[in-house]
């Protein structure tokens, strides 16, 4: 009987080009997303952009001004107009700072006298500290070697100068860092477990009813449980082939993100994405029975729709909120979601110390699915869900 | 045979049904006749099982709805209030999942569906998905998917409502013709002509009770009237609202 059941849910589903579009997006959106913005961040965090500034009077002091190109922070004649101006074709942003050496700058500084440089700027425009201690900071290290050979030169130790020395260590380590990053990575997963199953979910319950066929179905010589669960089999596929398409999409696009810029390692072999997938069936089944339960208590379509939006908060932001407090508690492996998300953020790091909490884990969830499809089973008997009053 | 006896039920305030009873025999077509709200669909809901009603019993060839719902729904073929066909599934996928709920299987659920399409003359579109169907094309794939089990009993909830003549004239063979071979057919209708052309005995319900059983000639003798819908009228008093 559940065999003719999930046979027809499945057959209904697998055409209905709306599901599958809503799964693949469910499973393809969270990596690609996850792999865009690590990208980004990562790109933003470690390189350094061309910085173009005027410089007027280059000719007094060729040195300052190779070592500023050295820092990237280049000439660029002031454009007329505007904030850009055209290099090799390309548009370019300008910071609008002049910098500009004295007439006697290199004449003064022959004679070991103070020499000028003048430095125009907007002050109130955004970033333009940040800019402009880029520039004082290549200055000030011309200034501290000009120093160091001067006093070489009379004979003094230029340590005298600066008596203290900072020592700067990065404690944190390579796995460390990526730890949070990573944890993300976790949470995208889970996510796309519910995501791709949401469509199929509302369709096979406020859609059937929508379409008068629920009514009917009912009345067959069938029990509510057995429909309910035929349904939540059929839509728990499409949770899992949507978490399934995630993890091996994850496992391709890590390579292209540049973790090693930041200092990153990060392997994701077939080991962990076997047992991160493992993971995730007991939750795909979870993810099925919680929004069939909600859609079926929707009085129509696009109520079921609204009422899964909110309700799919839950199972993406709490995640999400343990994920970046990075928060541990031995109670959290034995709830549905949180258990899921604990394993997988603890296999990522690679801190996992016990696969038993995880194992009792999945089996809770299992449980609590069929509780969750047993009250949904329950309430289809009532005239009210069966009609939608 | 489909049999209620004593039927009450409230939706709120309101008295859907009151103190209901009937009973459609094999080898009769049964007509419910009631203006829109006397009770016809929630008094089937009930026969089905898929209400719940506060007094009364509903039975299936003497099962109780109620107590055993699934072994009674065996015993009929439904033709309901609202039909929604799965659009994305074929007509004949569609009838193949209405068999495979009754507990057909293999060779036998094949042939049945092999008859079944036959005799509603429906293989040209069998292979077809629902959608884009017309009236009388859905019409025949729910007579079809009712029928696929060869079930005792057909229940019939307004099903010429939205068919041309064509339809109707081929729904009226196929109930005839179920009458023939000993079947118990019920049907509700608002619809006097037919009612009056095709039952062999008329339920006239209004306000959720019975007000009237008979032949329609006997109803139209009782009232003194010669039009069927003169005696229709004045079964259920005339400030009643009624389609013609």
């Amino acid at each position: 009987m559940i065999k003719t059941l999930f046979t027809k849910e499945f057959l209904d589903s697998i055409r209905d080009k709306r599901s599958i579009f809503a799964a693949l997006l469910g499973a393809f959106l969270p990596p690609i997303f996850f792999a865009a913005i690590m990208t980004f961040t990562l790109e933003e965090s470690t390189s350094v952009d061309e910085l173009y500034i005027s410089i007027e009077n280059q000719q007094q002091a060729p040195h300052v001004v190779a070592l500023l190109e050295q820092s990237k922070i280049l000439h660029a004649d002031m454009p007329e107009a505007g904030k850009t101006f055209e290099l090799d074709g390309e548009s370019l942003e300008h910071s609008k700072i002049t910098l500009t050496f004295a007439d006697d700058f290199a004449q003064k500084m022959e004679q070991g006298q103070k020499a000028t440089i003048t430095l125009l700027a907007d002050y109130s425009k955004k970033g333009s500290r940040e800019e402009i201690s880029r520039i004082k900071t290549v200055v000030n290290r011309y200034q501290s070697q000009l120093v160091t050979m001067k006093l070489t030169a009379r004979g003094i130790s230029p340590s005298l100068l600066s008596p203290i020395h900072i020592e700067e260590n990065d404690t944190s380590s390579p796995s460390s860092k990526s730890a949070l990053i990573l944890g993300m990575l976790g949470v995208m997963i889970l996510v796309a477990a519910f995501v791709s199953s949401t469509n199929v979910a509302i369709d096979c319950s406020a859609g059937e009813r929508e379409r008068n066929s629920l009514e009917l179905l009912i009345m067959q010589p069938v029990s509510t449980l057995q429909v309910v669960i035929a349904k939540a089999m059929n839509t728990a596929f499409f949770g899992a082939v949507g978490a399934t398409l995630s993890i091996v999409l994850t496992a391709l696009v890590i390579p292209f993100i540049p973790l090693h810029k930041a200092g990153m390692a990060f392997n994701f072999d077939l080991q962990l994405g076997l047992t991160i997938w493992l993971l995730l069936l007991p939750l795909a089944l979870f993810a099925a029975a919680f929004q069939l339960a909600v859609a079926f208590h929707a009085k129509s379509f696009k109520e079921a729709q609204s009422y899964i939006q909110y309700t799919i908060m839950v199972p993406v932001f709490l995640p999400m909120v343990l994920e970046i407090m990075n928060y541990k508690n031995a109670a959290l492996s034995y709830i549905p979601i949180f258990a899921q998300q604990q394993a997988i953020s603890q296999l990522i790091r690679g801190d996992l110390e016990s696969y038993l909490p995880f194992v009792g884990g999945s089996i809770i969830t299992i449980i609590v699915s069929f509780a969750i499809i047993k009250f949904t089973a329950n309430s289809l008997k009532s005239e009210k869900v069966v009609l939608g009053l | 045979m489909l049999q209620v006896n004593n039927l009450v039920k409230h939706f709120g305030d309101i008295k859907a049904l009151d103190d209901l009873s009937f009973l459609a025999e094999d080898g009769q077509i049964t007509g419910i006749l009631g203006p829109n709200g006397a009770g016809k669909t929630t008094a089937l809901r009930v026969l089905y099982g898929l209400l719940e009603a506060e007094e009364g019993t509903g039975l299936i060839n003497g099962v109780d709805s109620q107590v055993s719902p699934q072994l009674a729904r065996k015993e009929i073929g439904i033709f309901p209030d609202k039909f929604g066909l799965y659009e994305r599934l074929t007509a004949r996928e569609q009838i193949s999942y209405f068999a495979g709920l009754h507990g057909l299987k293999g060779k036998e659920k094949e042939q049945a569906l092999d008859d079944v399409i036959e005799k509603l003359d429906i293989a040209d579109i069998a292979d077809r998905r629902c959608e884009g169907f017309s009236q009388g094309q859905r019409m025949k794939v729910i007579i079809a998917q009712a029928l696929v089990h060869q079930p005792q009993n057909l229940i019939l909830d307004e099903p010429t409502r939205g068919l041309d003549v064509m339809s109707t004239r081929i729904l009226r063979e196929i109930l005839l013709e179920l009458k023939q071979q000993g079947k118990c057919i019920l049907f509700s209708s608002h619809v006097m002509q037919e009612v009056a052309a095709l039952c062999d005995k008329v339920i006239v319900v209004a306000n959720g009770k019975v007000a009237a059983v008979g032949t329609p000639q006997e109803l139209c003798e009782r009232t003194g009237k010669t039009e069927f819908e003169d005696a229709f009228v004045a079964l259920i008093g005339s400030d009643e609202g009624i389609a013609a």
